[in-house]
């Protein structure tokens, strides 16, 4: 038993450090994953990678993360246990994740706003700026640190809000069509038995789900990052939502901020994401989002809400392909577009005059307002 | 039959499934762990076909819940025989039986309707049941929650009965085609394993157990061109249970070989999508079965019986 106490402790330190990695792994895992390792010949480097492989990790996308967590714990020399930052701060993990090459940059919300002063100067289509400075009818694109920080506690005050509206008139609207014998049969014991009144079971033909393509490129990123903060909050009414980011390639964020919870996944985003605030392939990275989330289409009445300005780098035709099939598949499609909260804009730049004729709802998402708008075009997909 | 890894994964070949050394210690694992086996990956890669096969190994029964939207607790677990109840309420009261006795045994096991989960739990017999929750992803997070309680101590309350405890823990196969991404407190209940489409080698062997008859070289032309197939930009990409049905619809047509006339006539085994099929056949069929063809010349080393392949 004494010659296991060190592999006990090499354990737990792997699973500590996995958790610092941001994989969610539980107690019940680790004393699972001792007890898989008793069941095994350890001797065996591939058994012991699947054991802990198999009760370690929950999902596909974090095995990656995994593997080179695996690598680096168990296949080189043992590292100093001062160097894990196990009996830790702050400071010594951060060198681990030096270690495995992550990328430091941690971009938050004021940064954003920054590059965009930088970036936004250049192009014609400014966005228009409210004579009022009141809050909610100001461009996010102008926002001041304190501001946001302001403009983000309302919509935290906003959401229940609003998805207590959402999901109420969901519940009166829909009539059962099956019986439901058991509460039938204990209404009718009232009657002596005879099935006199039929209760009857409020059956949902197709669960909703929103799915978000958010565009993050330069011109967009802090747009995004409203909406989506918006769109998540709305969760307990919108029952499944689903969240990409794209600029010139598509990620798909469910898990991390799942994980990570909205305030720091979010954070996190940016350094996962490639090529983040960089240019736009708006075609590219709408056929990659029907190949990644094509299959959940059939199984959902899905709501695709797809944010971005319209500037797109990449082929016109790949974006109307790409349109078409999310059209097709779509139960609504609806594109926000910052840019239309400003004063005469037309829809003239490439990509948006491609992409309209397959949208079915063309809005602006330029400030809280056009957010509490959103709500009001989502109510009736909703009920119906 | 699971005494060890090793054991699992012959055991396996001679049901002719052929599974990897990942996926048989998971199933050497959750059988000593008591724990459900949470298998993941495309369409047509063979989870479902993990249960079936370790039913039939074990010699337990397989009970299968194919998850559904909307499915409820009622359809899962169990439903009182309403009817049944009623009559045996009219048949009571003709005999002329006593009032306070009318109706007093309409709530015992014989009006019970087992469903699924009931079932498995119940089961009599010498060996544990396989209990499949098929497609998980297609119920919904409600069921999910209710799911995580019955895995966790394998005993159901119906309030007019009691409690029912398995008399065997079933071997629990969950599957998940990530329609939707299945909360993470239940996969962590479980041995995740994700199934990847299989290399060249692995499906050859598997085209060869399913499929006796079929040609040495037409089975191995078939996995090359699969394997190209998987790589290209298609929908939905073809899973194993395309490649099994598309040799037999060689075989059928009496071909021992590829070629691109045969290949395109039989396209719709292989893709389900019009869209798809017009891009292979884009994608010029020609250059690709000439690929497959050459490859499986030069690679007849992969041509090796899996049997031996342990270890």
């Amino acid at each position: 038993m004494t010659n296991q106490q060190p592999l006990l402790q090499e354990i737990t330190a792997f699973c500590r450090l996995l958790k610092q990695m941001g994989v969610n792994v539980t107690t019940t895992n680790q004393i699972s994953f001792c007890r898989s390792v008793e069941l095994i010949d350890i001797g065996r480097q591939q058994d012991f990678y699947d054991a802990a492989k198999m009760n370690l990790i929950a999902n596909e996308s974090d095995r990656a993360l995994f593997d080179v967590t695996f690598d680096w714990f168990w296949r080189y020399p043992r590292p100093d246990p001062q160097e894990l930052g196990l009996d830790t701060d702050e400071e010594e993990v951060m060198t681990l994740e030096d270690l495995i090459n992550a990328e430091e940059t941690v971009v938050n919300l004021e940064q954003w706003t920054e590059m965009e002063d930088d970036t936004e100067e250049g192009e014609e289509d400014t966005v228009a700026y409210s004579a009022e400075h009141v809050l909610t009818k100001k461009d996010f694109g102008q926002f001041t640190a304190e501001e946001m920080q302001k403009a983000r506690e309302i919509i935290a005050k906003l959401v229940p809000l609003l998805a207590t509206k959402l999901s109420r008139r969901k519940k009166t609207s829909t009539k059962g069509k099956t019986i439901d014998f058991r509460q039938s049969w204990r209404k009718n014991i009232a009657y002596g038995g005879e099935p006199l009144k039929l209760i009857r079971k409020r059956q949902k033909v197709k669960k909703n789900k929103i799915l978000l393509l958010c565009d993050v490129s330069g011109s967009m990123d802090y747009y995004s990052t409203f909406l989506i903060q918006f769109i998540y909050g709305m969760q307990q009414a919108l029952e499944e939502v689903e969240v990409a980011v794209f600029s010139t390639e598509l990620t798909n964020i469910t898990g991390l901020l799942r994980r990570k919870g909205l305030e720091e996944g979010l954070s996190e985003v940016a350094q996962v994401v490639p090529d983040w605030s960089g240019g736009t392939r708006i075609g590219e990275s709408i056929v990659a989002f029907n190949r990644e989330f094509g299959r959940s289409f059939s199984a959902y009445r899905t709501v695709v809400i797809l944010i971005s300005d319209g500037w797109d780098r990449g082929e016109a035709d790949i974006l109307q392909k790409g349109m078409e099939v999310l059209h097709r598949q779509a139960y609504k499609l609806i594109w926000l577009n910052p840019l239309l909260g400003s004063e005469g804009y037309q829809p003239i730049c490439r990509g948006i005059r491609t992409a309209l004729p397959y949208v079915d709802y063309f809005l602006p998402a330029h400030n809280l307002d056009s957010l509490v708008q959103l709500t009001k075009v989502l109510t009736p997909i909703w009920a119906d | 039959m699971i005494g060890s890894i090793e054991e699992v994964q012959e055991t396996f070949v001679e049901q002719n499934y052929i599974a990897d050394r990942a996926l048989a210690t998971t199933i050497y694992l959750a059988h000593h762990l008591n724990k459900p086996i949470f298998l993941e990956g495309e369409p047509g890669v063979g989870k479902t076909e993990v249960a079936k096969v370790l039913a039939s190994a074990t010699g337990g029964n397989l009970i299968r819940l194919q998850c559904y939207e909307g499915l409820d607790v009622n359809s899962a677990l169990y439903e009182w025989n309403y009817t049944k109840q009623i009559l045996q309420l009219r048949i009571d009261e003709l005999q002329g039986m006593d009032k306070e006795q009318i109706g007093e045994d309409i709530f015992s096991e014989d009006f019970l309707l087992k469903r699924p989960l009931l079932e498995a739990i119940q089961t009599d017999g010498t060996a544990p049941p396989v209990l499949l929750i098929d497609e998980v992803d297609r119920s919904d997070s409600e069921f999910e929650a209710f799911l995580l309680e019955i895995l966790s101590d394998f005993q159901i309350t119906i309030p007019e009965i009691g409690t029912i405890r398995a008399k065997h823990i079933p071997h629990v196969v969950l599957t998940s085609n990530r329609t939707r991404e299945i909360h993470e407190a239940l996969k962590r209940r479980c041995l995740y394993q994700w199934i990847d489409y299989p290399s060249v080698a692995k499906e050859f062997a598997i085209v060869k157990a399913k499929l006796p008859h079929i040609d040495d070289m037409l089975a191995q032309q078939l996995c090359n061109l699969m394997r190209v197939f998987r790589e290209g930009d298609y929908y939905k990409k073809p899973g194993v249970a395309e490649t099994l049905d598309w040799g037999l619809a060689l075989i059928a047509l009496g071909k021992d070989g590829l070629d691109p006339a045969i290949v395109d006539e039989t396209l719709g085994c292989i893709f389900k999508y019009q869209d798809d099929i017009q891009r292979a056949r884009e994608a010029n069929l020609h250059k690709m079965v000439d690929g497959a063809k050459s490859d499986s010349e030069a690679n007849d080393v992969e041509k090796v019986d899996w049997r031996y392949m342990r270890g």
